[in-house]
């Protein structure tokens, strides 16, 4: 063989290698997960990045495991696509589980990719982005699957407080799959599609015997409304990750950066006479807080957060001046305004 | 919870302890769905007493270093006082935050 001929087919291997691990679980399996309303995780991730930004790590990681036969069942890549990119130009790490690999079951090297971006996000200080689509533990791995979600735990905690961690919950998400984004900086949930919970329906039914439903046990509006664990609620898996880019724009990267600085026509000297008559003259009369809020910011726009819950107190980002602020309101038109145990909610916003 | 993943400095085990993802019937239920529909009963109870033999002790954690040392339970005073007693200096440090763990 000629010496370039062979550098050929081993470029001709790598490309072909490449697009195995782009199949995931297989093109009939990804069709399903298209076929009911879902999208793949490289195509969240394409959706969720700046165009063509994407760097890839860990492509051809495949699990170790020698139990129950699957030994013979590898896929590169092992159920999750991790990397780095860009989001309206910021650097952030991401890491998308495929639902088609092992019903996206968490094993020892999956949770080592994902511990590598995390490690690496806190070294350069970048937000870390998790798009959650997993069905637990990797039963057939035993306690290796589980140290490999306390690895990635510990993690969590270590880099609270010094990058953002942002958690999309874009399907079914049960049992070891959901601590991890329960303790992160926020959550976003899809109505109708994605569900948080321990363990699902039919072991609730065993153990209690309340019958319960997926969406009230763990769906996107019981986790906004009632727990309070979720902080969005999408209509779709496009949706979230628009909330997710918005989200990052009002945020700095890490503890020692400031949030972007976005300019505005907005006059800083802008006068506006609504707000001299907004607040009623009598103090039992309700108003509704978000109308001031929306006279005072940059172009009256206002990002609410946790829109749904405790709707005695409004929380959410603007912008004054193109600085980025956090707002922390009473409502008076709920509950007359008054402060009670949910407003804990204001605590993970401060 | 307090595994070594967490750093939880020192992980003892007794021999009766099982480490495991679920129990050996659950598990079983799902590993083994299929062919437990197409077999009796008594092929079920045999893949669950196979992988309570197999998973349902202390010995696959302490073979990958989860469990520093599995101990026979009458020398637990010993052992914990012991372990007190190296970690008494301990130091350890955490990156630098602007806030904890966000509030439950």
């Amino acid at each position: 063989m000629k010496p370039e001929s062979k550098v050929k087919s081993k470029i001709a291997q790598l490309k072909e290698r490449s697009a195995a691990a782009e199949e995931g679980g297989g093109l009939k399996r990804l069709e399903k997960q298209r076929a009911s309303g879902k999208m793949t995780a490289r195509e969240r991730i394409d959706f969720f990045l700046d165009d063509g930004t994407f760097e890839e790590f860990d492509k051809f990681v495949v699990h170790r495991s020698q139990d129950f036969g699957l030994e013979k069942e590898r896929y590169p890549g092992d159920g999750v696509v991790t990397g780095h990119g860009l989001v309206d130009g910021r650097e952030v790490f991401v890491f998308a589980q495929d639902f088609t690999v092992f019903g996206v079951s968490l094993s020892e090297t999956h949770a080592e990719k994902i511990c590598k971006i995390m490690d690496l996000a806190m070294k350069v200080g970048a937000p870390v982005i998790g798009l959650n689509d997993s069905g637990g533990a990797r039963i057939q791995e035993g306690v290796v699957s589980l140290g490999g979600y306390a690895d990635i735990f510990l993690r969590n905690t270590l880099a609270s407080g010094v990058v953002p961690q942002i958690s999309c919950i874009l399907g079914p998400c049960a049992g070891g799959a959901v601590y991890s984004p329960a303790i992160t900086d926020f959550n976003v949930m899809v109505k109708d599609t994605s569900y948080m919970f321990i363990t699902g329906p039919d072991v609730i039914k065993t153990v209690t015997h309340e019958d319960v439903t997926k969406d009230e046990l763990g769906g996107a509006m019981t986790h906004n409304a009632k727990s309070g664990v979720a902080h969005f609620a999408a209509d779709s898996d496009e949706h979230a990750l628009r909330i997710t880019r918005e989200l990052l724009s009002f945020i700095p990267s890490n503890n020692l950066d400031d949030p972007p600085f976005v300019a505005t026509s907005d006059p800083s000297d802008r006068a506006d006479e609504a707000l001299n008559t907004i607040v009623p003259e009598s103090a039992n009369q309700p108003y509704d807080i978000r109308d001031i809020i929306h006279g005072v910011v940059d172009e009256a726009y206002f990002f609410e957060v946790q829109e749904h819950f405790a709707p005695n107190i409004v929380i959410g980002f603007a912008r004054l001046g193109g600085r980025s602020v956090g707002i922390v309101a009473n409502q008076p038109a709920f509950l007359a305004g008054v402060l009670d145990i949910d407003i804990r909610t204001i605590l993970r916003l401060l | 919870m307090a595994s070594k993943h967490i750093r939880t400095d020192i992980n003892f085990a007794y021999p009766t302890a099982e480490i495991a993802v679920m129990g050996a019937e659950g598990a079983v239920g799902v590993l083994f769905r299929r062919e437990i529909a197409e077999h009796d009963e008594s092929y079920r109870k045999a893949k669950v007493a196979e992988f309570e033999d197999k998973f349902a002790n202390p010995y696959i954690a302490a073979e990958r270093g989860f469990i520093d040392e599995v101990i026979e339970p009458k020398f637990t005073r010993p052992k914990l006082i012991r372990a007190l007693s190296l970690l008494k200096n301990k130091r350890d440090t955490n990156p630098q935050r602007k806030h904890g763990n966000i509030p439950l």
